[in-house]
């Protein structure tokens, strides 16, 4: 604060007012103190305190608008909280975090990869229903090959209610997205699940999406360790095959220890297994074309049927393996939805594929577990089993390349199974996630 | 009013001319009420009954003044008021008004006085401050013959240096005029139109100061006032020398 000083004699004193003639011949009015009547004549001091009087009111003014701001700036982020009751986490590998009202309608998305945030810039209408941003994001990815129809892909997704309150029907929001892959003729695992806040929370930590932290989770649970830089740029899909072969171990002794129906359902569970069985089929298969099924069963199974010499029961085992995955995915969504996704996407050659490398699985399974036997017949009328049979060849070669790629695994597989046929059914559930 | 004036004035008026006393009185009722407020260490009206003691105490000093003593008029005039108010407030004590201030200042009026008479410096300073407010109250009186009081005259002040030197020079050209002059201190007006038509001075600034035109003429016209006087002559010198 500045003060200015004025010194001069006193001419004049008044009830308020000093009168000062100040030594450079001016003349000032200093208030009076109640205290001091300052003599005529002589020589009197003010020190005037200059408080800047616009600055004051500028003061005034700016303390206003603060208060002002953040009243507004409080109401207007309580009003965005509201909004928000839905997060939607979805991870092809694009990872992208979806944000919804009550109703369903997008407020907000995040990316969490530079996939994501290339996915999420191609998105066109970023304010319309989950429903459509979801197929859209869908279509986006395949055009930026994430997924394609080559490949088998995975769809993870995770709803996680804001609010308490948790209205939402799961299943619109699966059948929405299989329906917008079968449209685009991709083959796709999706899997839909509920998850809880806390789950945001101990993600954001670690500096992962939701659906990979859950993975990672699962991981860790396996003592497994990851590298969670890599997770977090990696489609999930390309650490499925990681997560199978652990969960094999693991699980066979679960496996062992459970009651025989829970074997069924993992034998049923597990598409990969057959996958490398399918690897050593087709080696066999030009040497038998058709045998004991003649009617149905192409050449896979026939080669299933050289190794194991069980065929007779591969198309129906096949089809009430696809029903038990069926009711496992209704329960722990999860991991049997890829099943669900097979049996919708007929016309899918990979998943045909899969079929009939299940087929062939599952024949051995029975090798191992009868009580198989009691459900086939029912289920026989199954589309996969036709579609199989029709396009057995391409399979065939499809599975080919799969097979190099795993024949390493394969070859313990085949091992393992001869010691324990246990783990084979183990091994095969995982070995679908990786498709 | 000159020294001499002074105390031709306060003798003829101890030997009973009521108009020289009438005189007196009039010219220190500033000084009275301003020296009554001081010590009261309050502000004193004429409705007061502090400023009626403050008169009485004035009269008692014409009529007693001493003209050969080694005090100046003011400065008795100055201790009467004091010991009669301090009288007055002993009596009012009893009626329960205490004015707690008094012991103190009646102290200090006593090392004051001692030490006016013991050193030479300190009266001289006092004789200086007497003259200064002698001046002081000459050219009170004076401007009240124009309608002027001190209090206005902050309004009318120049704000900037060089408006100030404008002003003196306006001054000094009035002072060498003694038509103007005249026409002047005859009807107590500033005879604008006049000074504007002579020396070709602007007549809004004349008019926007006009009241401190008039103070500085005055304090022109009585170079006697020699301590008035160089409040005014400064800035003049300040600016030779920047």
């Amino acid at each position: 604060m500045k003060s200015k000083t004025y010194k001069g004699i006193v001419v004049n004193v008044t009830d308020e007012k000093i009168s000062l003639l100040c030594k450079n011949g001016d003349f000032k009015n200093v208030p009076r103190s109640k205290s001091e009547i300052p003599r005529i004549g002589q020589s009197y001091t003010h020190i005037e305190k200059q408080s800047f009087q616009l600055n004051r009111s500028v003061r005034y003014v700016s303390l206003v608008a603060i208060v002002f701001l953040t009243l507004i700036g409080y109401y207007m982020s309580t009003f965005i909280k509201e909004e928000e009751s839905y997060l939607f986490a979805v991870d092809i590998n694009p990872s992208i975090e979806i944000y919804t009202d009550e109703n369903f309608q997008v407020t907000k998305m995040e990316f969490l990869n530079k996939d994501g945030e290339i996915v999420v810039n191609e998105l066109r209408n970023k304010g319309a229903k989950i429903t459509s941003i979801l197929e859209e994001i869908i279509t986006v990815a395949i055009n930026e090959n994430y997924l394609s129809e080559t490949e088998n892909g995975l769809v993870n997704l995770t709803v996680i209610p804001l609010e308490n309150k948790n209205e939402l029907k799961l299943d619109e929001i699966e059948e929405t997205v299989r329906n917008s892959l079968r449209t685009n003729v991709i083959t796709a695992d999706v899997s839909v699940d509920n998850g809880s806040k806390d789950l945001i929370e101990e993600s954001r930590k670690v500096n992962l999406s939701i659906n990979k932290y859950q993975l990672y989770k699962q991981f860790r649970q396996k003592g497994i360790d990851v590298d969670v830089d890599n997770l977090r740029e990696n489609p999930i899909a390309s650490f499925m095959d990681k997560f199978d072969e652990t969960n094999t171990t693991i699980q066979q002794d679960a496996d062992n220890n459970e009651n025989e129906d829970k074997s069924e359902n993992i034998l049923n569970s597990k598409d990969n297994p057959t996958q490398k069985a399918k690897q050593e089929d087709n080696k066999e298969k030009s040497n038998k074309s058709t045998i004991d099924q003649g009617k149905q069963e192409n050449k896979p199974s026939e080669k299933i049927e050289k190794n194991k010499k069980q065929n007779n029961q591969s198309e129906n085992q096949k089809s009430t393996n696809k029903k038990v995955t069926e009711n496992k995915n209704t329960g722990v969504k999860k991991e049997h939805k890829p099943i669900d996704a097979s049996q919708q996407n007929n016309k899918n050659r990979h998943e045909k594929d899969k079929k009939t490398q299940e087929a062939v699985n599952n024949e051995n399974e029975r090798s191992n577990a009868n009580k198989d036997n009691q459900q086939p017949q029912e289920k026989i009328a199954s589309p996969d089993s036709v579609n199989g049979k029709e396009k057995a060849n391409e399979v065939n070669e499809n599975q080919k390349n799969v097979n190099k790629k795993t024949e390493a695994g394969n070859q313990e597989q085949s091992k393992k199974n001869e010691e324990n046929p246990k783990e084979v059914e183990v091994e095969k559930g995982k070995g679908r996630d990786d498709e | 009013m000159k020294e001499t004036e002074v105390t031709t004035y306060i003798l003829s008026a101890a030997n009973g001319d009521e108009i020289a006393r009438e005189k007196l009185i009039n010219h220190y009722k500033p000084y009275i009420i301003n020296t009554v407020g001081h010590i009261c260490k309050r502000y004193i009206t004429w409705s007061d009954e502090e400023s009626s003691i403050g008169l009485l105490a004035f009269n008692r000093a014409i009529e007693t003044y001493d003209v050969n003593a080694n005090k100046t008029f003011l400065n008795y005039v100055y201790l009467l008021i004091k010991r009669e108010l301090i009288d007055y407030f002993r009596r009012e004590q009893n009626n329960a008004h205490i004015p707690i201030e008094v012991d103190a200042t009646d102290n200090q009026l006593t090392t004051n006085v001692y030490d006016i008479e013991k050193s030479m410096n300190s009266y001289k300073e006092s004789v200086q401050r007497e003259e200064l407010i002698e001046e002081i109250l000459e050219l009170k009186n004076t401007l009240l013959l124009f309608h002027i009081e001190f209090e206005e005259l902050e309004k009318f002040c120049p704000k900037h240096r060089k408006t100030k030197m404008n002003l003196l020079k306006i001054a000094d050209d009035f002072i060498r005029d003694s038509e103007l002059v005249e026409s002047f201190s005859m009807k107590k007006r500033l005879p604008a139109a006049k000074l504007v038509e002579k020396y070709g001075h602007r007549l809004k600034t004349i008019e926007r100061h006009r009241k401190y035109i008039i103070t500085l003429i005055i304090l022109k016209l009585h170079p006697e006032w020699q301590q008035l006087s160089q409040y005014i002559e400064i800035p003049l010198e300040s600016e030779d020398k920047s």
